[in-house]
């Protein structure tokens, strides 16, 4: 197996799905965490690079959904590769993934916004019923109404759970200033897919020692594994 | 091999990374055409829809990327598909593809904008050592570096389409505030550009294609 290293920031953000597909498939890699030091150090030694990165045996690689295919073909569940093999079931995956990554574009814009109120204001409207994002989660709630398995695609989990899981819980973080924590609370399909990928065992297990604060809603709401 | 419809509009763009691979791998397929005034009505009737789509088999799929890089799978050029099945290859592809899609992305956002802003943004960004040249740049020296001369690897892959098709809008002279000749200075991108185009099968696709926006992409 190669030697695999993850380079991003603490926070849930796109490095998330790629730590999570590691995590769950058992594969071993070093998780290297940057604080605002270590950013600031490598910032301009890696610009225009930006994070997440993988090193592939020393090699370094950008681009988070490549970066999360790539892992996702190497880590299985249950026997089962998180991405599929089968071209049309792979363009299913891809499909959704790239639907579902598009969710935090609206976003990025408001990190900029200095004055707490005006992103606040921002990201109120992008919330609201009708807005982008909630535009973006009622769509996606839709596609997981197709699903008698509960799983987004192909009644097994796949590299598009672990986006849609991941993406949903940072919007629920609460650690987005003007974002409740019950944003989607009115999207059923993707409370319930939630509650599914939380508490695949792997799943809680990888999430169960994590400290840092917006993690706490990735956690099963069961009791957790010891 | 599926039935496969690729609809879009009769511009290159979004849907010509797929409709190259295909026709690379001499795979059949209805080229379907939307005129732009015929979208307005059908946009009304199945939105959240956006073109291209892809039918296969009569189920209808999204998203430009994750159509061509399906194309990509079934379409082979000298026995190798153009999406490698080795997973650290296909990470290469991957990453260089969507690399492109990021860096073009400024000049998406620049039609919405009124003429001399949008001239003068546009210049700016393709100005050497602006945000799409440096990029660009960045790619004529990983094609420096290759030995096969495709971008990825020893042979056609989606990465090369990506990259020729990219080079070839800002080639076009469409946009204005865009010179036709803003690449001219990279070597190893015009070279790579003449290797594709020349390829019979990429050759052959454009033979019958007409107007200012295909005619870049003609050897």
């Amino acid at each position: 197996m190669q030697q695999l290293k993850v380079t991003y920031f603490a926070f849930p953000g796109r490095a998330e799905p790629i730590r999570l597909a590691l995590g769950v498939g058992g594969i071993d890699f070093e998780d290297c965490v940057l604080g605002p030091e270590a950013w600031e150090e490598m910032k301009p030694k890696v610009s225009p690079l930006q994070l997440p990165l993988l090193n592939v045996d020393g090699k370094t690689v950008s681009q988070s959904i490549a970066i999360n295919r790539y892992v996702c073909k190497l880590a299985k569940v249950d026997g089962n590769p998180l991405y599929p093999q089968d071209p049309f079931e792979a363009l299913l995956v891809d499909e959704l993934v790239d639907k579902v990554s598009d969710g935090l574009d609206p976003l990025v814009p408001t990190w900029d916004i200095e004055d707490a109120k005006e992103r606040e204001a921002k990201r109120a409207e992008l919330m609201v019923k009708g807005g982008p994002i909630e535009k973006w989660a009622a769509h996606i709630d839709g596609e997981l109404a197709k699903s008698t398995s509960g799983f987004a695609l192909l009644d097994q989990l796949t590299m598009a759970d672990l986006y849609i899981f991941t993406y949903v819980c940072f919007f629920r973080s609460g650690k987005l200033d003007g974002i409740p924590q019950d944003s989607f609370d009115h999207l059923s399909h993707l409370c319930l897919h939630r509650e599914k990928i939380a508490d695949i065992p792997q799943v809680k297990v990888y999430y169960n020692d994590k400290t840092f604060p917006a993690y706490a809603c990735f956690k099963s709401s069961q009791a957790s594994l010891h | 091999m599926p039935q496969l419809k690729l609809i879009y509009f009769p511009i290159p763009v979004r849907a010509e990374p797929a409709r190259l691979a295909l026709a690379v791998g001499g795979i059949q397929f209805e080229d379907s055409t939307v005129q732009f005034q015929d979208w307005g009505e059908m946009k009304a009737r199945v939105d959240p829809l956006q073109l291209p789509l892809l039918e296969v088999d009569g189920k209808t799929v999204s998203q430009s990327m994750a159509i061509a890089r399906y194309a990509c799978r079934l379409a082979k050029l000298g026995g190798k598909p153009l999406y490698p099945e080795d997973p650290y290859q296909a990470l290469l592809v991957d990453e260089l593809v969507d690399k492109v899609g990021d860096f073009m992305a400024p000049i998406g956002a620049t039609f919405m904008l009124e003429q001399k802003e949008k001239e003068a943004k546009r210049a700016e960004i393709v100005a050497k050592g602006g945000a799409v040249e440096k990029w660009v740049a960045n790619i004529d020296s990983v094609l420096a570096e290759s030995k096969s001369g495709f971008a990825v690897g020893d042979s056609l892959t989606m990465a090369d389409l990506v990259v020729f098709l990219c080079v070839n809008g800002l080639r076009s002279g469409t946009m204005d505030g865009i010179p036709k000749d803003c690449l001219d200075h990279l070597a190893h991108i015009e070279k790579h550009r003449v290797t594709i185009a020349n390829i019979p099968q990429v050759q052959n696709y454009y033979k019958d294609k007409e107007g200012p926006l295909y005619a870049p992409f003609k050897a």
